[in-house]
């Protein structure tokens, strides 16, 4: 006789999973809310957007096309900075001793991390919703002044920088290392864009306006498949830093790389 | 003693390279407060990070709460009744006491918002800091800090409680205070601390283990320890050559620690004079760093 087992009466193990999803959210609240909240990502791009006003003066098509242009480049990089301290903290602060005696471990604390980065996209996403509108109303001033699809990267390359901020303070644990990434990203988009070809590889393809980036023709779609490709693969880097267990997180960061080359040639003219 | 002691430890060693920092270290801990004497570098601090989880002994037997803490669910298991107060435990930058405590309320799998500043709110009470939970970490004073410290430890109660030098850098009445709370504290669960603080052993541990170059010199109750130094401390106008530590009290004469001659002015030992007794050579560094 077979004792009848109610399917939906969750496995013991499945139970443990179904916990350790409840610990990891309540745990990516907190720490969307420091890297949002993050001093450094507030101050600057406050400054940013300040200095980005006073530079260019008057509400002119001009002047707002520069101030978000200013925007998709920096916001970003000062996302990535303030993932990185956050990402960090603990380490500078010699804290790391308290959090390794808890039963939560050190991959589920990445990857709380890495899903905080949908924090700041959530909030460019607001504010690209925002812009549209403003665009609607304004008519003829903003309409076709930055493509929508570049506005709509914006959320993409926020979740690619904070995520990758968080796989910097992985691998390389030394001070300024986070400012090396950005320059480094920088340099990547400034090479890039003189290539007609080679600039669709960059994150900020799509953030510039025809006057800086002459029209590509390829395609939008795939170009954020491809930004989201890369957002993946910047966690899968963050959680590669934890030694033990790492089969499935390569497995996975194998296949997103084979998709995210696929989206990569696919978005090409 | 077995295995399903709250601590159980048999020839437990760890060596960081060639050095060998713990040395079959042996040790059966039940409900209580252990404590755990022993000169700079004689292996406290390791010791209890691997009781802690936090370091993987190279040899040996440990035992957690009945678990092994080398298989890594037993060791999940171990953690979830686990409370740690490193000896220098640091703070993220920009946290409030509170929200600090309620971030490793969460890494410690507590879920239920309610419930875990309940719980938050429990401990901080607990330790005093009810007036400045708001504040940030930066603000507070060493002592509190190191109440808050503790205060992450206490959370959850934990069947197991391990404390590196909990009183280091406090004042003589917040020394008071986290001695009357450890006291508390350890009333049906087992507590570890490791202290330089003889005075603080003599009044809050029912069991004693004094390790020297990681190994264990002496474990049994502080009474037992402190008559195993009867006999051998004695006062004297001078620093008396038989002695294997001496220094000059308040009122000019010598507190000598050893083999006591004939005739000697014996007096009755404390816990300090037993403790220079085991660790002898080792002691006299100490007596000139303290």
């Amino acid at each position: 006789m077979t004792a009848v087992v109610g399917a939906r009466v969750a496995a013991p193990d499945q139970v443990g999973r179904l916990a350790d999803a409840r610990v990891v959210v309540s745990l990516t609240l907190v720490e969307a809310r420091r890297v949002v909240a993050h001093p450094s990502y507030l101050a600057l791009t406050g400054l940013l957007v300040l200095v980005a006003g006073i530079d260019v003066p008057g509400l002119t098509r001009e002047s707002i096309v520069g101030l978000l242009e200013t925007i998709l480049l920096f916001v970003p990089l000062m996302s990535l900075f303030a993932a990185n301290l956050v990402a960090s903290s603990a380490r500078r602060a010699n804290a790391e001793e308290t959090l390794v005696a808890s039963p939560l471990g050190a991959r589920a604390r990445i990857l709380a991390l890495c899903l905080a980065s949908l924090a700041p996209a959530a909030l460019s996403a607001t504010g690209v919703v925002a812009y549209w509108w403003l665009a609607y109303r304004a008519g003829p001033v903003l309409d076709g002044a930055v493509p929508m699809s570049a506005m709509a990267s914006a959320p993409l390359l926020l979740v690619g920088a904070t995520a990758l901020g968080v796989a910097t303070a992985q691998w390389l644990r030394v001070p300024g290392a986070a400012l090396v990434v950005m320059a480094g990203l920088v340099v990547w988009t400034g090479i890039s864009a003189d290539h007609p070809l080679g600039s669709w590889f960059s994150p900020w393809a799509l953030a510039y306006t025809e006057a800086v980036n002459p029209a590509p023709a390829g395609s939008h779609a795939w170009h954020a498949g491809y930004l989201l490709g890369l957002s993946v693969l910047a966690m899968v880097a963050a959680l590669l830093g934890q030694r033990g267990g790492r089969r499935p997180v390569i497995v996975t960061g194998a296949v997103v790389a084979a998709l995210t080359a696929l989206a990569g040639w696919a978005q090409l003219p | 003693m077995t295995p399903q002691a709250a601590v159980y430890a048999d020839g437990v060693s760890k060596s960081f390279g060639r050095t060998p920092a713990v040395a079959g270290f042996s040790l059966t801990a039940e409900d209580g407060v252990t404590g755990l004497l022993g000169p700079n570098g004689a292996g406290k601090t390791t010791l209890l990070r691997c009781l802690a989880t936090v370091h993987a002994p190279d040899g040996g037997t440990l035992r957690l709460l009945g678990r092994d803490p080398g298989i890594a669910e037993q060791r999940r298991e171990i953690r979830r009744r686990l409370g740690y107060l490193p000896q220098e435990p640091g703070f993220q930058r920009g946290f409030t006491a509170f929200e600090f405590l309620d971030y490793i309320a969460i890494l410690k799998e507590m879920v239920d918002r309610r419930s875990r500043h309940d719980e938050v709110r429990r401990v901080i009470a607990e330790v005093g800091l009810e007036t400045v939970s708001g504040k940030t970490i930066r603000k507070l004073s060493g002592g509190m800090r190191r109440r808050l410290a503790l205060a992450q430890a206490l959370l959850g109660s934990p069947e197991l409680l391990i404390l590196d030098e909990p009183t280091v850098g406090l004042d003589p009445e917040q020394r008071l205070r986290f001695r009357e709370l450890i006291g508390r504290s350890g009333e049906g669960r087992a507590i570890i601390l490791s202290t330089h603080q003889t005075e603080d052993v003599a009044a809050l541990c029912s069991q004693v283990v004094v390790i020297s170059e990681g190994r264990t010199r002496y474990a049994g109750s502080p009474a037992e320890m402190v008559a195993r130094a009867a006999g051998r401390v004695w006062l004297d106008t001078r620093r008396d050559p038989s002695a294997a530590v001496a220094w000059r009290t308040g009122d000019g004469r010598y507190r000598n620690v050893g083999d006591a001659p004939a005739g000697a002015d014996l007096v009755e030992p404390s816990i300090e004079d037993a403790y220079l007794l085991l660790v002898g050579d080792r002691a006299l560094s100490l007596a000139d760093a303290s």
